[in-house]
């Protein structure tokens, strides 16, 4: 009697075992931060239907234009937009992309 | 007794095809999950990252060409958290293939990169919103290197995955 509950003990130990490791694997497929991503892209992105091959091309030369336009800015001495800068903490949407800030 | 006695070796029999059935279904509920984890899945992965990714930088590139630092400063940390947030993803991901391996390398190198990047914007913008003009456009310069370079790597690890 004491061997079969062993046993049945053993066999649901390894089925929980079975599917924890399931549940790691599902976790740390791609399907997760994908559909994550599908999802902030969808009401983010100015350029929605755009995505294809070179997604990470235009990646690469989004950031490095990003970076060449804040070197120049920051070593210009022109002064900043204060009022719009202020404004654009309290009010959504004068720039694109705006609601995807936290 | 005597039936008792034959009956004991089939039951001990039976018990351990029950424990046999129950570890290959153990096994069996791992397999389909792992078998996403592939360079299919890095591939689909890094390109949705790749596209949020541009999506922050060009939000960035606007709040810097209309001179709103505070609001730059905010989108490069959003920019930093999400290349970490791919890193995070990419490096969950087991890729099928000696290719795929080399990619997700290059793909991880890239997002470090990136999240590097995102910290010096951040720190060039709060040094512009304090006037420190010197230091801000230190701070982009460095930011610049890191992103010729994480866009270099990120380029090449798409190429090495098709």
């Amino acid at each position: 009697m004491s061997t079969r509950k062993l046993i049945t003990t053993v066999a649901a130990f390894l089925l929980l075992a079975g599917a924890g490791v399931a549940a790691a694997f599902a976790g740390n497929s791609p399907s997760s931060p994908a559909n994550t991503v599908t999802t902030s892209t969808t009401t983010c992105s100015d350029d929605q239907g755009q995505q294809g091959d070179n997604d990470e091309q235009e990646a690469a030369d989004d950031v490095e234009n990003a970076a060449t336009k804040v070197t120049q800015e920051a070593g210009r001495t022109q002064a900043d937009d204060q009022a719009g800068d202020d404004q654009g903490d309290d009010s959504q949407g004068d720039e694109p992309g705006d609601n995807c800030d936290d | 007794m005597t039936v008792l006695g034959r009956r004991e070796p089939s039951h001990r029999c039976g018990r351990l095809i029950l424990l046999a059935l129950s570890s290959f279904a153990a096994v069996a509920l791992s397999l389909p999950a792992a078998a996403i984890a592939n360079d299919a899945g890095l591939r689909t992965t890094l390109s949705l990252w790749s596209n949020r990714i541009a999506s922050d930088a060009q939000g960035i590139s606007l709040s810097a060409a209309r001179r709103h630092p505070r609001r730059m400063t905010r989108r490069a940390r959003h920019f930093r958290l999400d290349a970490l947030r791919a890193h995070t993803a990419l490096a969950a991901i087991r890729p099928s293939s000696d290719r795929g391996r080399r990619a997700k390398r290059l793909a991880l190198a890239a997002f470090s990169d990136y999240a590097i990047v995102g910290r010096q914007w951040t720190l060039s913008g709060l040094a512009r919103l304090r006037g420190l003009r010197a230091a801000a456009v230190g701070h982009a310069r460095i930011a610049a290197r890191y992103a010729k370079r994480g866009s270099a790597l990120l380029v090449s690890a798409k190429r090495l995955l098709g």
